[in-house]
């Protein structure tokens, strides 16, 4: 393989969160029974004419922002035209000529920096379900809109194409245009790729493997494909232009289409809906109310000087950004806040017993925990069980703390009183102690917290163990 | 004949009723529908059940207005609710759509009483109703004789008093051809207009609903109760709607005129430009000022047309495939479905169009025909528009001969599509316009041809009463 570099580019595409369809009033909702959600419009049946939805153009405007594309003075939509059971009127309106975004440019993480070739919206196709009795369509997804976001031929490897594919779809996360649910196919894409000689600049005939829904298939679709044209051109052979599918179980793309079958969608601009303008003055109102991208809070959290790790796990999430800027804001130290975002938290977050989106309690909280820490009102492992009380009942620390009775214990007197105890009730360990074995130390200062319920720090109660025993 | 004003005059009078007018409707229908074949679908139990409603209301002292209890005609490419509309297609069956367009609904609305759904060509793609699946109309004049199309069957049907009014629809001329066959009035509103919502789509970027009515001051009428903005069609106009009715009482008298030369050649009959003539000159009589002015690029109009329509056309008809309505022809394979559903469902005429549009919009020939053809629709508009700064009508000749014989251009497509010639220029640069009976040559009638600037039917309409005037002379 290191004799060949491989290129990449990706049409992604990415349906929209808006309330209605893009061309009629239909609910724009996913899971609900089939052919419910449908109109005349949607439905293409005779006479039925679309209407532009003013939110769906709205969003397709603020990811051509945030991918730092050029939005348009002026737009329209053409047809795409071709036959499929699930293309209600025979022809998809889309974009050909005049998208609303050009011309971009992205950070992918890790990797370097990929051209946005257009920003364009279209509408969604129904599902075609193949079932006992054959194959049926529910078109409920008929006329939802999708934004096709086209990267130039930069992408590198299939590892910097994955990369940049969950990018795009965390940008689009970020902008809250999308839920972006890879497991309802919301985010989909196609992959360009053709390979070359190290060190040539010529493009070789490109490979295209169509309608890709998870990231792991792409990676693993386009480290095939690679390998597979250098054997071909390895052998002798010529790749010729074709469109390929991925077949995951078997670990192989095959053919669907060469060059000479492909179709010709005979575009043509759409004579139901008027060509628009973008008006300059909304489109900087739409810049301005841009969210931060996560390329943006990537540089921040690294400023403030947190590992990478928790940069990417804490950047990737709206709910986990926001949480964290909260508890900074209410005076947390940033690499704390990123431990227990990413630590405690984050395990709850995992086991579904904690939501950053809608969390049972309000960020100013954690920020007060690590004070009662700092100050020494809190022990380490007390803390740990302010959080799950805080994840599971919300309030406020200071509440949790006095519930849980875990203040801690600052009369060194009746501290000593408890280790007395726990020496007593361990005859075999203190006799291990005092024999010089010194591992069974961790284990009575264990003794000690579960006594105290952690209301007592760690090294306090292994200093007092030691005087009783008189080391 | 009786005028959609006479026939609600009288209602209001209490001269006669809803129901007595849609039997007499019936009773036209029963003794010429064999011979004439107008109607693809008669509607008998309803319309009497909706003129007895209409009654019902007249008499409680809530009539509707002009148009509660008065028999109409659609044609049949404008979806009824629950009426099987056909677009004069086997491949859409009886299908029956469960919503109306925003036309018919308007006129429903104002208690207008729906007698039948009206022959075409199929997807109102030809010029004499013989692409009808189901058989050609005739010409109530002369039954040898086509009506024109591709509305004839609505123009037939007000002809020959079977309905008071019709809506038909145009894409090149298919009110007003018919209109001047026939002998009635056929208006052709201005582009957006009209809203396209429940209009079996044809070529989207030209077609637009049109009236048929006996004379112009019911054509304004008409076209008033349907105009306005609609929010289902973003091509339809917002802008207010002028009081046509005021502009027919007024009349055209101050207005300016031309008579294009380019409408007046060879290719039209004599006799044709001799009566133009004769209306212009009565025109002037009246006070009207005629001055000259050309249309160079009209020549090309035809051209651009033949690219446009039938490009839009290819893509308009894809959704008959069989699959969600209209019979379904099973095959081996999805391919084969799709073929046997769309080669057994459409007529020869909706093919040739369909290959012709699918041609001009491959890869390769785009720019060469599609464009090209845009290009000169553009130059048609400015032409148009620099002529309405010297002039404020048009007059010309609606077709450029009178009715054909059945038969006479079926085997000879370009003889068929050259009926249009003059009316099509309108639909290219979304323009009003108007055919007004004018004096009968040889016993047939013709037509004439008002048209005015964009969105401007006042000034039509005024020009056009002061033409029914003095042709009827």
């Amino acid at each position: 393989m290191s004799d060949f570099a491989t290129v990449i580019g990706l049409e992604v595409h990415i349906e929209l969160q808006t309330a209605s369809k893009m061309f009629c009033s239909c609910p724009n909702h996913f899971g609900d029974p089939p052919n419910t959600n449908i109109c005349p419009v949607c439905l293409g049946l005779p006479g039925a004419l679309p209407r532009p939805n003013a939110a769906g153009v709205d969003a397709a405007i603020r990811m051509a922002l945030a991918l730092g594309c050029k939005v348009a003075d002026r737009s329209k939509f053409d047809r795409k035209n071709y036959f499929y059971p699930d293309l209600p009127k025979g022809y998809q309106i889309s974009q050909l000529d005049e998208p609303i975004g050009s011309d971009g440019l992205v950070e992918v993480p890790g990797g370097g920096s990929v051209r946005i070739v257009r920003v364009q919206l279209e509408e969604d196709a129904g599902k075609l379900q193949h079932e006992a009795q054959g194959a049926v369509v529910d078109f409920n997804r008929a006329g939802v809109p999708l934004l096709e976001i086209v990267s130039a031929p930069d992408l590198r490897s299939p590892q910097e194409a994955r990369a940049y594919w969950e990018e795009i779809r965390r940008i689009a996360l970020a902008l809250g245009i999308s839920d972006a649910r890879m497991e309802e196919g919301s985010v989909r894409a196609d992959a360009n790729i053709s390979i070359r000689p190290v060190g040539s600049e010529e493009l070789n005939p490109r490979v295209e493997i169509k309608n890709m829904n998870s990231f792991r298939f792409l990676e693993r679709a386009l480290v095939y494909e690679a390998g597979r044209q250098a054997e071909i051109y390895r052998q002798g052979g010529r790749v010729g232009q074709e469109t390929r599918g991925w077949d995951d179980p078997r670990g192989v793309t095959f053919s669907q289409r060469s060059k000479e079958e492909a179709e010709d969608y005979r575009y043509f601009p759409e004579p139901d809906l008027l060509p628009f303008a973008i008006d300059r003055q909304h489109v900087e109102e739409l810049r301005s109310s841009l969210p931060e991208l996560p390329s943006g809070r990537r540089r921040r959290l690294l400023w403030l000087g947190l590992p990478e790790e928790q940069v990417r796990l804490i950047a990737e999430s709206r709910g986990r950004t926001s949480f964290f800027d909260a508890a900074m804001t209410a005076g947390g130290e940033a690499t704390e806040l990123g431990k227990w975002i990413c630590g405690d938290l984050g395990r709850l977050e995992n086991d579904g017993r904690f939501d950053f989106e809608e969390p049972a309690f309000a960020p100013e909280e954690l920020a007060a925990l690590l004070k009662s820490l700092a100050e020494g009102d809190l022990t380490g492992p007390g803390a740990k069980q302010v959080i799950q009380r805080l994840a599971q009942d919300g309030g406020t620390v200071r509440a949790a703390i006095a519930e849980l009775g875990l203040g801690k214990m600052d009369d060194l007197e009746a501290v000593r009183a408890e280790v007395r105890q726990v020496l007593e009730e361990q005859p075999k360990a203190l006799a291990d102690l005092r024999a010089g074995k010194q591992q069974v130390m961790g284990f009575l200062v264990g003794q000690v917290m579960r006594r105290t319920r952690g209301r007592v720090a760690p090294d306090v109660a292994s200093r007092l163990i030691a005087e009783e025993v008189g080391q | 004949m009786e005028s959609l004003y006479t026939a609600a005059d009288r209602l209001e009078r209490g001269e006669t009723s809803s129901e007595q007018l849609v039997r007499e409707a019936l009773d036209r229908v029963a003794s010429r529908e064999e011979e004439l074949h107008a109607f693809l679908t008669l509607l008998p139990e309803g319309s009497l059940e909706d003129a007895k409603e209409s009654d019902k209301r007249r008499l409680g002292g809530h009539r509707r207005g002009l148009f509660d209890g008065i028999p109409w005609a659609a044609k049949d490419n404008l979806l009824t609710e629950g009426v099987r509309t056909t677009a004069a297609s086997k491949i859409l069956g009886d299908y029956l759509p469960p919503y109306s367009s925003t036309a018919v609904r308007r006129l429903d609305e104002q208690g207008a009483v729906l007698v039948g759904k009206t022959n075409l060509d199929e997807f109102a793609m030809g010029s004499s109703t013989e692409y009808s699946a189901y058989g050609p109309s005739r010409n109530p004049v002369d039954p040898s004789r086509v009506p024109g199309g591709s509305s004839g069957g609505s123009a037939v049907a007000v002809a020959a008093g079977m309905c008071h009014f019709a809506l038909g629809s145009e894409t090149g001329g298919s009110v007003r051809q018919p209109a001047a066959f026939c002998g009635v009035v056929g208006v052709k509103p201005s582009y957006g207009r009209v809203s396209r919502y429940g209009l079996i789509a044809f070529a989207s970027s030209l077609d637009q609903i049109g009236t048929l009515t006996r004379d112009v001051r019911d054509a304004a009428a008409v076209l008033g109760a349907i105009a306005g903005g609609d929010p289902m069609d973003q091509t339809s106009a917002a802008s207010p709607v002028p009081d046509y009715l005021a502009a027919v009482a007024e009349g055209g008298r101050e207005l300016s005129f031309g008579v294009p030369p380019e409408y007046m050649r060879e290719g039209v009959a004599p006799d044709v430009r001799a009566e133009v003539e004769r209306v212009a000159a009565a025109l002037e009589r009246q006070g009207m000022r005629r001055r000259e002015v050309t249309l160079p690029h009209t020549e090309y109009a035809l051209d651009a047309y033949y690219i446009i329509a039938p490009a839009e056309a290819s893509s308009n008809l894809s959704r008959f495939d069989g699959m969600r309505y209209g019979p379904r022809a099973e095959g081996q394979d999805l391919v084969e479905s799709y073929h046997r559903s769309r080669g057994q469902g459409f007529g020869p005429e909706v093919k040739r169009r369909i290959l012709l549009g699918t041609y001009v919009l491959s890869a390769g020939y785009y720019d060469t025909y599609y464009l090209q053809a845009q290009r000169l629709r553009t130059l048609l508009r400015q032409e148009f528009l620099r002529a309405f700064e010297q002039v404020d009508v048009l007059l010309t000749p609606t077709t450029p001969t009178t009715a054909f014989r059945l038969g006479e251009h079926t085997q000879d497509p370009l003889a068929m599509y050259m009926a249009d010639a003059l009316t099509i220029p309108a639909n290219l640069a979304g323009l009003p316009a108007i055919s007004v009976p004018g004096r009968p040559i040889g016993g047939l009638p013709v037509g004439l041809q008002v048209m005015a600037p964009p969105l401007r039917e006042d000034l039509m309409f005024a020009a056009a009463a002061t033409v029914e005037e003095v042709a009827a002379r």
